[in-house]
């Protein structure tokens, strides 16, 4: 592959955290560090849903 | 207020071998590779088209982890359990071929899902990462 050309052409666009807990972790980065939610939940097969 | 995300982590086992990995492999540039005088290295890489993004690639073994801690993580990244994130690209089943024919190694090829298609990479630390084509590309 020619390195000059990125293989990753549009870049990182989801970075991944560990959580205990999903539903306290949602609210802590919406209420507390203000972050707003990104889109409808959605749900589909391959990765048991996802909200 | 928080404006964005500007650093985000990876730990890694050998950071000369992962700055070839992120640059030679993925196409990354090396952002800064500057050494401290406790030998501490602050290595980070980014994508060119995201200049605003930087990862850092830090080393398990360094002086922030206790032996424990870091024997850890080496069971974790050995188990291929830590995931980096999404890499987003315009053509997953083009990249998966370039990449895969440069050494890249995939837990599994390209695949359509809801969202879009999908693989799955490792960095040469044993990072995961999503390569996605998102639909409507």
């Amino acid at each position: 592959m020619d390195t000059n050309n990125e293989a990753v052409s549009n870049g990182l666009a989801l970075v991944s955290i560990p959580v205990r807990d999903q539903e306290k972790s949602k609210r802590f980065y919406h209420e507390v560090l203000g972050f707003p939610s990104r889109g409808k939940p959605i749900s589909g097969p391959g990765r048991g849903g996802s909200s | 207020m928080i404006q964005k995300l500007s650093y985000m982590q990876l730990y890694v086992v050998d950071q000369d071998a992962s700055r070839d990995f992120y640059v030679e492999k993925l196409g990354f540039e090396v952002r800064t590779d500057a050494r401290m005088e406790n030998g501490f290295r602050w290595l980070t890489v980014g994508p060119k088209s995201q200049p605003d993004l930087q990862i850092i690639l830090m080393k398990i073994d360094g002086p922030n982890l206790d032996s424990d801690t870091a024997g850890t993580l080496r069971g974790l990244l050995e188990k291929g359990v830590l995931c980096g994130g999404v890499l987003e690209t315009s053509d997953c089943r083009q990249d998966y071929e370039d990449l895969k024919a440069n050494g890249v190694e995939f837990s599994s090829p390209p695949v359509e899902r809801f969202y879009g298609i999908e693989a799955v990479m490792k960095d040469n630390s044993g990072n995961w990462f999503s390569l996605t084509e998102r639909k409507g590309n």
